[in-house]
């Protein structure tokens, strides 16, 4: 190779060298991206036989393995942070210390019939018992028509997510589109990539995600364990409750729709759904069977009472259908009625007798509750215990599920992620070997121009 | 392992991020001096929280039953110990009418002065508590008494569950102490000495000095009878009043806090995130110099 080839040689590696410290400068740009991984210039040795260097464009550095980790914990942790938000409402609702909850307010209740027994004539103790009657059907009405609220409000969540993931999807597909188009002409998709792992990142916190690249290299992405987007074409999720009340996920692929509920096992759709059917619903059922069991026992020793009206088999209260807590009322024959209340066990005790009244308090110690197994207050205890420990459980779950998320998101910032250090040693590098291919220009021009000059 | 700037940054968030909401928890507990606030703070402790809590209600009620009962127990043994006064002026009536010295005029003297003493009589066997008529049974709604002495209560005792499981009668028959059912019926062995010291019958007043005196007898019994009532209310209180110790000690040991525990899980967690937002500053100082090199 003559002097003249040098020249060649350091052209070439004035280009690769730029090229490399273009591609050092996107990244120091970008070291603040969500989801942009880091890129490296491909330099060659050229194959013109010269020994050049060429740059041969970029690598996006990323770790599927490290992203797909990242993704699957990623959707756990929203999930549990979901639930546990979900939870902190009903948690908040049996927060009896404060002095404002069901437990009190049936606590006045029995104190009433207490209260009642040292005069059962009397007329204030007897409109006393259907003012705190009064309070504690309204109480459990309220916890019921909240606790409802809630299931309701998560109901509108998961269907905002759906939005979020149908949104997502169609996005995703379009940008799987253009991906394949500036591949196929040669450009290297490294933004439209970056983006695209950025749509997937924000994807795997609603929905447990999935993405694999099939035999006919279209990129695919499961979501629920089912295809979300193939290529460029995306399915359509919607959330609806059930015959039963519960959410159901389909996935509306064509005209084929599939039952994807079960699943859903991750993301934050998977935590509403356990929030909202397993957790607020477990509460209600706790909560009405509570009313169901509590109403039925004072009705049956109030009916054998007698009212001081001498009239004896009256209900105390209202006890319509499943849903009891949110329709308990003190019954409408009673209302407004004290005389009618049942404090005497006979007649002929009347109106002094209180021995009924008696046996209502007693029911405050009694074991009516839940197949005749707990008291009232052990009742409301279980239900306060159990919201306390679905509670802790999913605070529980979602600061292990978040420490696995760093976790996993190092690993994955680790292989793509910026580091500005080795950027400045890449910079430098990279300007020294441009200095040095200018320096050789210079040299060869030097050189040629000395020869041309003695020639 | 590589190390990423934003690795670095997200690290030192997370780590801020996680002490500062410490450090809101430990506050709050510092400030309320409160361990459970919402029973997910301790779910065991807030359960056992509402048993607790069930249990001083139950006892309260039952201190606030007793005290009505006992306020009127004692006004029925004040009462009771009024008409024996009242039969013993009586007795000393007749032992006085009974003597041959006696004029007739003295005795229908006497005889007005039992008459009054038969409506103070009548006045006790009417009184009232704080919860109606004392001596009426469960008639409580009317006087037990009529105008002409005749018994119209009930015999029915006035039950109240004092302790879990212990129910017992917190009246005094009036049928008892005044009736003949006790043996003695006070308001005809009064009008009996009336009689005879109007009718200036001093055999007749002689009798009634064995009757007046079992009729004494009779309402010393009663009075007992309201002795025990107020003995047993006052040793169920007693029992109560050290359930009430108990149980809003064991409150206390599920809601409240250490209020040293407290303060220094506070000053320890914001010692920890003072050094580390230093860290923080010093590292952002430290990936600053390096940008600018």
């Amino acid at each position: 190779m003559g002097l003249g080839g040098l020249y060649g040689l350091s052209r070439d590696a004035l280009l690769a060298n730029g090229y490399a410290l273009q591609v050092t400068g996107q990244n120091v740009s970008n070291v603040n991206s969500p989801g942009y991984a880091r890129r490296v210039a491909k330099l060659e040795t050229g194959n013109s036989g010269d020994g050049g260097v060429i740059a041969r464009g970029l690598e996006r550095i990323t770790d599927r393995f490290a992203d797909s980790r990242f993704y699957n914990a990623n959707g756990f942790s929203s999930g549990s942070e979901a639930r546990s938000s979900a939870l902190g409402g009903v948690d908040e609702l049996f927060a009896d210390v404060s002095g404002t909850g069901l437990g009190d307010s049936m606590g006045a209740f029995f104190s009433s019939f207490s209260e009642l027994s040292v005069n059962p004539s009397d007329k204030t103790l007897r409109s006393h018992v259907l003012d705190t009657a009064a309070t504690m059907t309204e109480r459990f009405r309220t916890t019921s028509t909240q606790l409802n609220s809630i299931r309701d409000e998560l109901k509108t969540r998961a269907q905002d997510a759906v939005a979020q993931i149908n949104a997502l999807a169609k996005d995703l597909a379009v940008l799987n589109g253009k991906i394949q188009t500036a591949t196929a002409t040669g450009g290297d998709g490294a933004d439209l990539q970056d983006q695209r792992d950025r749509l997937i990142e924000d994807l795997s916190g609603y929905i447990n995600v999935d993405t694999f690249t099939d035999n006919s290299g279209r990129f695919v992405i499961r979501g629920g364990g089912a295809t979300l987007v193939e290529a460029s074409s995306a399915s359509t999720l919607t959330a609806v409750p059930d015959v039963a009340g519960n959410l159901q996920y389909s996935l509306l692929s064509g005209s084929v729709t599939m039952n994807i509920t079960n699943l859903v096992t991750g993301g934050t759709l998977a935590g509403l759904r356990q929030a909202r059917d397993t957790d607020v619903k477990t509460a209600l059922t706790s909560l009405d069977q509570l009313a169901l069991d509590l109403g039925t026992a004072i009705n049956t020793q109030h009916a054998a009472g007698f009212g001081l009206d001498g009239v004896t088999g009256r209900n105390f209260f209202q006890l319509a259908g499943a849903a009891t807590a949110g329709t308990m009322v003190v019954d409408p024959a009673m209302v407004g009625q004290p005389d009618r209340v049942g404090a005497a066990s006979s007649a002929g005790t009347l109106p002094g007798g209180s021995d009924n009244a008696i046996e209502l308090f007693k029911i405050s110690d009694k074991k009516v509750i839940n197949g005749a197994t707990r008291t009232p207050a052990e009742g409301y205890g279980d239900l306060i215990g159990d919201v306390g420990m679905r509670k802790q459980a999913a605070d529980r779950e979602a600061t292990t599920r978040s420490a696995m998320t760093d976790q996993t998101k190092s690993l994955r910032e680790s292989a793509r992620g910026v580091s500005m250090d080795e950027e400045m040693v890449s910079l430098s590098r990279y300007q020294r070997a441009y200095e040095a291919a200018s320096k050789l220009l210079q040299t060869v021009d030097s050189l040629i121009e000395g020869l041309i000059r003695d020639v | 392992m590589r190390i990423s700037d934003n690795m670095t940054i997200g690290y030192l968030t997370r780590s801020n991020a996680h002490l500062r909401n410490e450090l809101t928890v430990n506050a709050r507990k510092a400030s309320s001096g409160a361990r459970i606030s919402s029973p997910s703070d301790d779910p065991v402790g807030a359960a056992r929280l509402a048993r607790v809590q069930a249990g001083l209600d139950r006892a309260a009620a039952y201190k606030s039953v007793i005290s009505s009962a006992t306020e009127d127990a004692a006004i029925a043994e004040s009462a009771l110990a009024g008409a024996q006064d009242i039969l013993k002026r009586a007795q000393e009536i007749a032992l006085l009418g009974s003597t041959a010295s006696t004029s007739a005029q003295s005795r229908l003297d006497m005889g007005k002065e039992v008459a009054q003493l038969k409506a103070q009589i009548l006045s006790v066997g009417n009184a009232k508590g704080a919860n109606g008529y004392l001596f009426g049974g469960t008639a409580s709604g009317v006087a037990p008494f009529s105008p002409a002495g005749a018994f119209i209560g009930n015999a029915n005792a006035r039950n109240l569950e004092i302790a879990s499981g212990v129910t017992v009668p917190v009246n005094v028959s009036g049928s008892k102490a005044f009736t003949v059912a006790g043996g003695r019926d006070i308001y005809a062995d009064l009008t009996a000495l009336e009689t005879a010291l109007n009718t200036n019958n001093s055999d007749g007043v002689a009798a009634t000095i064995l009757t007046i005196e079992a009729g004494h007898t009779q309402l010393s019994g009663a009075r007992s009878d309201a002795g025990l009532i107020l003995s047993r209310l006052q040793v169920a209180e007693e029992g109560h009043s050290s359930s009430e110790i108990t149980l809003a000690q064991a409150r206390a040991d599920i809601v409240d806090i250490d209020p040293s525990e407290a303060y220094t899980a506070f000053s320890n967690t914001q010692r920890a995130l003072d050094q580390s937002i230093t860290v923080t500053r010093n590292i952002l100082s430290i990936l600053a110099s390096t940008k600018l090199q």
